[in-house]
């Protein structure tokens, strides 16, 4: 009964105004929260994986990695993807990344008036914003990624040896990837756990209203994987999976390499400890690879997506952040 | 966990003994593992976006066959006999789909095997894990049960679904799925035309058309061009 009253849980807590729109892109700002004072910091932007929505970082006011950088005065801008339909299905990553990341970042950094600002990239998204960075470090001061894979072939790492002999050719011919299948996927990769025992576990206690909405609230977010676009899914898989070339240096976008060793700002790589997504010897492996004598690793005892919203990460990582920032500004 | 409490009711009746012993009984484990690999083909199948591949089959059957249901090939026979070159056309995909379609069963029948392992192992591994001592399968007994059962599962479904085999099987399950998608949407654009039905290649073809017309800077004369033309349809 609670978990039906609990269905029609909006998800999303901040107050935002769109600043800027290309194609299904929308940048966001977050609107600063009252009576709090502005931190003398670069602007912020965040950048979130294709496969899933952004709105996990900000689901509710208690669980807001957003709200909390909000709350430390910091100005937060957030890309939204969108939702992609088959006219979006040649849409490759040099457009995901150098078109439309870098439109959003010369969007925020012309109306800060400033030349650079902070980028935190988080799961596929920080392996964009490290692509961005790499090819272009005088726009970005600071760099933060979030649960971002960097080596994509660790010997725990199970999406690596799936995608390692897929057909991505074909799979690219065949148009987009539906959400549905990619939820799917997800889910198989601890199919128990993820499938049955998280709803017998609603049994163990009394759900309260509020905690019957966080559920309804996560369950819709997990099962609101936007299409994936058919030429970028096939070179991410390709160039990242089965080729493994971010740390090969041979990404090449545009013309242009990406050679992690041009990132020279500071770094902080913020990790889950029982991902099974990402492997934590998939993130690490970042601080072997560029170039920046300022890097700062945390590792937070929680899942994939206990690092956006779960109580243990709320109480530290959104400060974490704050105060590394602040502390670079 | 319904159907686990369930079906640990169902064997306490037919085995009367404490929980504990119960579960230590070997035949219990077996009808764990056959239960557990219910489920997990109950887990494997088809997503709905393959699950209408199987229409591909019906796409291609052969027009020189006769009472099947609804399908193009039969629809084109009676509205007007293809030419013989799409007959041969006909037969040569319906003969690829066959193909692929077998070998799609034969990638099934694979990871089955899969499947029952991993259902035997966890069986296996919950029965040498459970300690209860138990009396009566009360609800905290079945949950702490459950719990084991799904760690159990976890575990042998991870040291299967790592191994190569498992890896090479299941993406060629997913390549020959996609072949398939392929072949059947190929079959819709070679049926399309003659429908009058506008295909996916038309359709792509005039949107990389529009998204180049859109990126392309428009040339200045041609600006001064269209407002003069514009003046001219203003006179008329």
């Amino acid at each position: 009964m609670k978990l039906r009253a609990a269905g029609t849980a909006a998800v999303g807590c901040s107050l935002k105004s769109e600043v800027w729109r290309q194609d299904k892109v929308v940048l966001y700002r977050y609107l600063p929260l009252p009576f709090i004072q502005a931190a003398r910091a670069k602007p912020v932007l965040i950048c979130f994986a294709l496969v899933n929505r952004p709105y996990v970082l900000d689901l509710q006011p208690d669980r807001s990695l957003i709200r909390r950088l909000l709350a430390a005065g910091l100005e937060v801008y957030l890309i939204d993807w969108g939702r992609p339909d088959e006219s979006d299905r040649d849409v490759g990553l040099y457009d995901y990344i150098e078109r439309y990341l870098g439109a959003c970042v010369h969007q925020v950094l012309k109306s800060h008036g400033s030349k650079a600002l902070n980028l935190i990239g988080v799961c596929q998204g920080g392996t964009f914003s490290l692509c961005y960075c790499a090819l272009n470090p005088q726009h970005v001061a600071n760099l933060v990624t979030m649960v971002t894979p960097v080596d994509f072939q660790t010997p725990d790492d199970l999406l690596s040896k799936w995608a390692r002999h897929l057909d991505m050719d074909s799979i690219r011919r065949a148009g987009n990837i539906p959400g549905a299948m990619l939820t799917g996927l997800f889910l198989s990769l601890a199919p128990f756990r993820l499938m049955h025992q998280k709803y017998v576990g609603l049994l163990d206690h009394e759900l309260d209203a509020a905690e019957a909405e966080r559920f309804v609230r996560m369950e819709k977010w997990i099962f609101d994987s936007p299409d994936q676009v058919a030429a970028a899914t096939a070179q991410f898989v390709q160039w990242f999976y089965q080729e493994n070339r971010l740390i090969h240096g041979s990404v090449e976008l545009g013309g242009r390499r990406v050679n992690l060793q041009r990132i020279r700002q500071p770094v902080l790589n913020i990790y889950a400890k029982q991902d099974h997504i990402v492997p934590p010897s998939a993130v690490t492996a970042l601080r072997r690879y560029i170039g920046s004598r300022d890097y700062t690793e945390e590792a937070v005892d929680t899942g994939h997506i206990g690092l956006y919203v779960s109580r243990t990460a709320q109480g530290h990582v959104p400060g974490l952040i704050a105060s590394w920032i602040r502390a670079r500004a | 966990m319904e159907r686990f409490g369930q079906l640990l009711r169902a064997i306490l009746i037919e085995f009367p003994s404490s929980a504990g012993a119960l579960i230590k009984d070997e035949s219990v484990g077996q009808r764990l593992a056959v239960e557990f690999e219910r489920w997990l083909r109950e887990a494997a199948s088809m997503p709905p976006w393959w699950q209408n591949l199987q229409m591909a089959q019906a796409f291609v059957q052969p027009p020189s066959q006769s009472g099947q249901p609804f399908n193009l090939g039969t629809a084109l026979k009676m509205q007007a006999a293809p030419a013989p070159l799409a007959q041969n056309d006909f037969i040569q995909a319906y003969q690829r789909v066959s193909g692929l379609m077998a070998r799609w069963s034969q990638l099934q029948a694979q990871l089955a095997t899969h499947w029952s392992a991993i259902a035997r192992t966890a069986g296996e591994r919950f029965i040498a894990r459970a300690t209860s001592s138990s009396t009566a399968l009360d609800l905290p007994t079945i949950r702490k049960l459950y719990d084991s059962w799904i760690e159990c599962a976890e575990q042998a479904y991870a040291a299967t679904v790592h191994t190569d085999d498992f890896c090479r099987t299941q993406a060629e399950l997913v390549n020959v799925t996609t072949s398939l998608l392929l072949e059947q949407r190929r079959q819709v654009e070679s049926f399309a035309p003659m429908f009058g039905v506008v295909t996916r290649s038309e359709v792509d073809a005039l949107r990389r058309e529009m998204k180049r017309m859109q990126t392309e800077p428009r040339p200045a004369s041609g600006r001064r061009a269209s407002k003069g033309s514009r003046r001219k349809v203003k006179a008329r």
